[in-house]
C-alpha cells in the first residue's frame, strides 16, 4: 500500500542524533573520543556561547586521507569494527554514527592530513550534505569544527540551559575522558580563555594516572583518598576511592572506567553503594576513580546508545571484586580521616579568629570556666600518671576534654580533635556488627508462616538467594508457583511488612544482584541500638577513659568516620597550626 | 444552652468519654466533645470516627435551664473538669455556637467552639444480638489474650482479638483469640445467656483498649451488642460504639499442636522471676533465652558474646527426654504475667515447633510460643 516507506537518510540521521546528541557536551565527547582512537598525544578543544555557536576539536591523531575524509560523515561509516564482529571492541568508537549524527543536527567542517602524507583535505556538511571539498592548510591531525548546534532542531535549542552550565558539561565530559588518558595532553578554551591545560607525564604505570586524577580531580581528592588495587583471573582493578568523610549529596563523581571507556554503570555504582555500606549515611556517596581492566570478550559495550552502560558476563565476580577490594583499602587506611576537613577547619579557624578578635578585646574580663579541662585533678602528682607518652600511637595522647564533646589529643606531628560520641558510637557498631556476623544469627520462628505472593520472574530470582537470605536470617520455601511462605526471619527485626521486604529484595537483586536490603536493615538496627549504647556529648571522661577510647579506634576497622559518614576525629598538623599563625 | 452540672459527675463522663479523641487530629472537630443539653440531662459525645463513646449525665446532679448543643475541646475541658473541686456546680453557657463559658465558684473560662452540625454522626440502628457478661469475664477475656495482638499493619486482621463461639464436648463457649504470628493466646469461657447467635468478629486494638478503662470502673455487668459491622459495649449511662476489623482472623486452630508430650509443671512466679532475672545478660533487640528441660530440672539460660553469660535452675518434676528450645524471653514474660494460678503447665515437642503453656488453674486459657532458633 506505499504506507511504510524507507526513511530518507538525513531523518535516519536525525533520529540517531536524538539518543546520541543532547546538548553540547555530547558532541564534545564524540569527537574528543575520535581523536583518542585516532591516538591523538595532544587534543585542544574550544567552545564559544557554551558550544551552542560553535565547538572545535584539533587533535594530532592518525588523520584521513582524501577518500576517508568523504565516507567519514556517511551513516555507518567506520573503520573500528575491522574484523567485523561486536566481541573485541577496543575502541571509544564503533557505532560509524557520531558524525553523521552530528551533521544532521548542525554543521560541521572537518579537515585531515593522513598520518605521513603532505595532502591535507577539507570537507564540509551543510545541512546534511556533502560539500565543498577541498584542500586544505592543516598540517597534522585532523580538526572539526561544529557550528551551529541544533539550529535545524529548534526543539532541542529550547532545552539547552545557559551557555555556563553547558559549558561546565563540557568540562565535565573531559575531565572524565581525560583522566583515563594521562599520556594525552588535553587544553580546553572557552570563548577564546584558556580553561585547562593538563599535560602528559611518562612516570609509569600507576603514577600517571595519579598526577592527571590531581589535575582533574584536584588535590584535595588526591590526599583525602586512597588506592585500590585488585586483580583476579583476567581483571584488574584500580583506582583511587575517597575517604568516607570525603563525601558527595550524588553519585556524579564517581568516575568509572571500563578498558578506559568512561561509563556510568548502574551495577558498578551498586557495587560501590555496597562496598561503602555502613560508612555513609543513605543519601550520601563517595567520591571514586576506578579502572576495570577486563578482556574484551568479557564485557559488552553495546549497550546503550552513548556507551554509558555496560554489561559484564561475569557481572556478580566484578561486583564481589569490587566490595571486597573497596572495603579492604578503606579498612587498610584505617585511622585516617580526610584532610579536606582539616583544610576546612584551618580556614573557619583563620577566619573565626579574625572576626572574634574584637569581641574578645570587648570581653573578656570573665573567665570561661567550661574551658577549664574537666579532668585535671588538683594533685599534680596524679596527673603525671595520668597521661601517657603519645609517640607510637596515631592518636597520641590525650590532653583534654572540652565542652564535656570533644577530646584533644597530641600526636607527634599535630593534634587532634575527637568527637566523642562519634567515635564510640562508631566503635560499638563495629563491635556488635561483629558479634552478629560471627555468631549465628538468631531467628524467630513464624506461628503462622506468611505467604508472600510474587510474579513468575521474581520468584525465580528469590529463590535462587534462598541459601543467602537464611544465611542473613531469613528463611523461607516455595509455597506454590507463585508464592513463598516465610517461616522464619531474624529476630532483630520487628513488624515486618514481609511483602515490601521481600519485594524490595527482588528488586535489589535484579538491580545490583545481591541482598542489600536485608543486611541494610539489620545494620540500621544494629546502628540505632549503637547510637542509643553510646557515650554522648556532655558526659565527663577521664583521660583514662579518653585515652581507652583513642586506643579502640586505632585497633578498629572504620573507626575514623561515624555511622552516618562524618568524621570522628579531625587532624590538625603542626604545619596547619603554623600556617594559623603566620609562621610558615 | 445553659446547665448546671455537678463537677464529679461531669468529671466521671468526660473520664470516659474523653480518651477516645486522638491527640493529633487533621479534622479539627474530632478533638471535641458533643454536650448537648436535652430534656432528660446532658449527653457527651467524643469519636475518632471509628468508635464513638456516649454518656448522659441526668437526675439530680444535672438542671436545664436551657436545651441546646455546642461542641468544645475534650482535651482542654476534662483539665478544667479535673483540677474543679469535688462536688460543686459548674455552670455550663452559650449563647452562641461559638464560645462555652464555664464557671466554678470563682472561676470562669471561655472555651472556643465549633458548631455542632459539623460533628460527626454514627448510626444508631439496634444491633442483631445483644448479650450480658459479667466484667470480671470479660476483663479475663481481653487481659489473657490483648497482650499477643500485633501491631504490624499490613497484616490489618491480627490487630485485634477475634471473639466467636465455639461448641466442644456439647458444650458452647465464647472465645477470645489474638496473634502476632509469633505468640498466640486463646481464652474460653461458657457461653453467656444470649450470646449463642453471635458471629465470629475482629475487635481492633483501640476498641479494646477503650472497652478496658471503661470496665475499671468496677461496674457488675455490662452489655455487649454485635452485628457484623459494629460492636457496642455499655453500662448504665456509658455508651462506646465501634467499627469492628474488616478481615478474616486466620485458621488458627491448625497451628495448635496436640502432641506435645513433654510436659513441665513450674511455679509461675519462680519461673517468671528467673526469666526476668537471666535475660538482663541479653541485652540485644532479640532477647534470646533458651529453656532446657532435663532430668526433674528446668534451667534458663542466656549468652551474650559482648556481656557474658547466665543461668538459673528451678527444680521441678520431670522424667521425659531432654529438650531445649530458645525463646524471646519477653514473650515468655508476656505469658508469665498473665497466669494467675500458683503453676505453669509448659508442654514442649522440639526446638522448632510451637511450645504451649498453661495455667494450671485456669485450663480455658491456652498460650502459644513460637521457639527462636538461637
Ligand atoms: N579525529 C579523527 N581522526 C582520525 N579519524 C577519524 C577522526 N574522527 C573520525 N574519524 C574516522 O571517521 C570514522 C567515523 O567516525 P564516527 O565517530 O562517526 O564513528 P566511529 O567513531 O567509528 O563510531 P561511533 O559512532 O561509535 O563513534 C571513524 O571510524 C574514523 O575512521
Ligand atoms: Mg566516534
Amino acid at each position: 500500500m506505499g504506507v511504510i516507506l524507507k526513511l530518507e537518510n538525513d531523518l535516519i540521521n536525525k533520529i540517531a542524533a536524538g539518543e546520541v546528541i543532547e546538548r553540547p557536551a555530547s558532541i564534545v565527547k564524540e569527537l574528543v573520543e575520535n581523536s583518542i582512537d585516532a591516538m591523538a598525544t595532544a587534543i585542544d578543544i574550544a567552545i564559544t556561547d557554551g558550544g551552542k555557536t560553535l565547538i572545535e576539536v584539533l587533535d594530532n591523531g592518525s588523520g584521513m586521507d582524501k577518500e576517508d575524509l568523504c565516507v567519514c560523515v556517511n551513516r555507518h561509516a567506520t573503520s573500528k569494527l575491522s574484523n567485523k564482529n561486536l566481541v573485541n571492541i577496543n575502541t571509544l568508537g564503533f557505532r560509524g554514527e557520531a558524525l553523521p549524527s552530528i551533521g544532521s543536527v548542525s554543521d560541521i567542517q572537518i579537515e585531515s592530513i593522513f598520518k605521513s602524507s603532505t595532502d591535507s583535505w577539507s570537507v564540509s556538511v551543510i545541512d546534511g550534505k556533502i560539500t565543498d571539498i577541498k584542500p586544505s592548510a592543516l598540517r597534522e591531525g585532523t580538526k572539526v569544527r561544529v557550528t551551529d548546534l541544533f539550529y535545524r532542531v529548534p526543539a532541542r535549542l529550547k532545552f539547552l540551559k545557559t551557555n555556563n552550565t553547558e559549558g561546565r558539561h563540557c568540562q565535565e565530559i573531559i575531565k572524565f575522558l581525560a583522566m583515563s588518558h594521562p599520556d594525552i595532553n588535553f587544553s580546553f578554551s572557552v570563548d577564546g580563555n584558556k580553561k585547562l591545560l593538563w599535560n602528559a607525564s611518562k612516570l609509569g604505570d600507576f603514577e600517571d594516572i595519579k598526577n592527571r586524577l590531581g589535575q582533574a580531580m584536584g588535590e584535595n581528592f588526591i590526599s583525602s583518598s586512597v588506592s585500590v588495587y585488585g586483580q583476579k583471573d583476567n581483571i584488574k582493578l584500580a583506582g583511587m576511592i575517597g575517604m568516607p568523610t570525603y563525601n558527595k549529596n550524588s553519585g556524579r563523581e564517581q568516575y568509572l572506567f571500563v578498558n578506559s571507556r568512561p561509563v556510568r554503570d548502574r551495577m558498578l555504582m551498586g557495587a560501590l553503594r555496597g562496598a561503602y555500606r555502613g560508612l555513609l549515611a543513605l543519601d550520601r556517596f563517595p567520591v571514586v576513580v576506578l579502572f576495570i581492566d577486563i578482556v574484551s570478550s568479557e564485557v559488552d559495550v553495546n549497550v546503550h546508545p552513548t556507551k554509558s552502560e555496560v554489561r559484564f558476563k561475569n557481572a556478580s565476580l566484578i561486583r564481589s571484586m569490587i566490595v571486597n577490594s573497596v572495603r579492604s583499602s578503606l579498612e587498610k587506611a584505617g585511622v585516617n580521616t580526610s584532610s579536606d576537613i582539616s583544610d576546612k577547619a584551618v580556614s573557619n579557624f583563620s577566619s573565626g579568629s579574625i572576626q572574634n578578635y574584637k569581641g574578645f578585646k570587648e570581653d573578656n574580663v570573665s573567665i570561661d570556666m567550661n574551658f577549664i579541662p574537666s579532668s585535671r585533678s588538683n594533685n599534680p602528682d596524679l596527673i603525671k600518671e595520668k597521661f601517657i607518652n603519645r609517640d607510637g600511637y596515631p592518636l597520641g595522647a590525650a590532653l583534654v576534654q572540652v565542652h564535656e564533646t570533644y577530646i584533644v589529643s597530641e600526636t607527634q606531628t599535630g593534634i587532634i580533635l575527637i568527637d566523642q560520641h562519634a567515635a564510640h558510637e562508631r566503635l560499638t557498631l563495629e563491635k556488635m556488627r561483629h558479634g552478629f556476623l560471627n555468631d549465628n544469627i538468631k531467628t524467630q520462628i513464624l506461628l503462622i508462616p506468611e505467604i508472600v505472593q510474587l510474579k513468575e520472574e521474581k520468584m525465580s530470582i528469590i529463590l535462587k538467594y534462598k541459601d543467602n537470605l537464611k544465611r542473613l536470617g531469613l528463611v523461607f520455601d516455595e509455597f506454590d508457583n507463585e508464592s513463598i511462605a516465610v517461616r522464619e526471619h531474624p529476630a532483630l527485626l520487628n513488624n515486618i511488612d514481609y511483602s515490601k521486604l521481600i519485594n524490595d529484595l527482588v528488586e535489589e537483586i535484579i538491580e545490583f544482584g545481591d541482598e542489600f536490603v536485608l543486611s541494610e536493615r539489620l545494620d540500621s538496627v544494629c546502628g540505632n541500638l549503637a547510637c542509643h549504647t553510646s557515650i554522648r556529648a556532655g558526659r565527663r571522661l577521664t583521660i583514662e577513659e579518653m585515652n581507652a577510647l583513642l586506643r579502640d579506634m586505632e585497633n578498629t576497622p572504620n573507626s575514623s568516620q561515624c555511622n552516618h559518614g562524618r568524621p570522628t576525629f579531625i587532624r590538625l598538623a603542626i604545619k596547619d597550626i603554623e600556617t594559623l599563625f603566620g609562621r610558615s | 444552652m445553659k446547665v448546671s452540672v455537678n463537677s464529679s459527675a461531669l468529671l466521671t463522663a468526660l473520664q470516659h468519654v474523653h480518651s477516645v479523641v486522638e491527640r493529633r487530629n487533621t479534622i479539627p472537630i474530632l478533638s471535641n466533645v458533643l454536650l448537648e443539653a436535652k430534656e432528660q440531662g446532658i449527653f457527651l459525645t467524643a469519636t475518632d470516627m471509628d468508635i464513638q463513646v456516649l454518656e448522659s449525665i441526668e437526675g439530680k446532679d444535672t438542671d436545664i435551664t436551657q436545651m441546646g448543643t455546642v461542641t468544645t475541646s475534650a482535651q482542654m475541658l476534662y483539665d478544667i473538669v479535673r483540677k474543679l473541686p469535688a462536688n460543686i456546680q459548674v455552670e455550663l453557657f452559650s449563647e452562641s455556637s461559638a464560645k462555652l463559658s464555664i464557671k466554678a465558684s470563682s472561676t470562669a473560662f471561655a472555651l472556643n467552639c465549633l458548631p455542632a452540625e459539623d460533628f460527626p454522626s454514627f448510626p444508631s440502628e439496634d444491633f442483631k444480638t445483644s448479650f450480658e457478661i459479667k466484667s470480671s469475664d470479660l476483663i479475663r477475656l481481653i487481659d489473657k489474650t490483648s497482650f499477643a495482638m500485633s501491631m504490624e499493619e499490613t497484616r490489618y486482621y491480627l490487630n485485634g482479638i477475634y471473639m466467636h463461639t465455639i461448641e466442644a464436648d456439647g458444650q458452647s463457649y465464647l472465645r477470645t483469640v489474638a496473634t502476632d504470628g509469633h505468640r498466640l493466646a486463646r481464652v474460653d469461657m461458657n457461653l453467656p445467656e444470649g450470646a449463642g447467635s453471635i458471629p465470629g468478629v475482629i475487635i481492633p486494638r483501640k476498641t479494646i483498649l477503650e472497652i478496658r478503662k471503661l470496665l475499671e470502673d468496677g461496674k457488675d455487668k455490662v452489655t455487649l451488642s454485635l452485628d457484623e459491622t459494629r460492636i457496642s459495649c455499655s453500662f448504665e449511662k456509658v455508651k462506646l460504639i465501634s467499627k469492628l476489623l474488616d478481615g478474616t482472623f486466620p485458621d488458627y486452630t491448625r497451628v495448635i499442636p496436640e502432641g506435645n508430650e513433654k510436659v513441665v509443671n513450674v511455679s509461675n512466679q519462680m519461673l517468671l522471676e528467673a526469666v526476668d532475672r537471666v535475660s538482663t545478660v541479653s541485652t540485644d533487640k532479640s532477647r534470646a533465652i533458651k529453656i532446657n528441660v532435663d532430668n526433674d530440672n528446668i534451667s534458663i539460660t542466656a549468652n551474650n558474646p559482648d556481656q557474658g553469660s547466665a543461668s538459673e535452675n528451678l527444680a521441678v518434676e520431670y522424667k521425659g527426654d531432654r529438650v531445649e528450645i530458645g525463646f524471646n524471653s519477653k514473650y515468655v514474660l508476656d505469658v508469665a504475667r498473665q497466669i494467675k494460678g500458683k503453676n505453669m503447665v509448659i508442654k514442649m515437642s522440639d526446638p522448632v515447633s510451637p511450645t504451649l503453656v498453661f495455667d494450671e488453674e485456669d485450663k480455658d486459657a491456652l498460650f502459644v510460643l513460637m521457639p527462636m532458633r538461637v
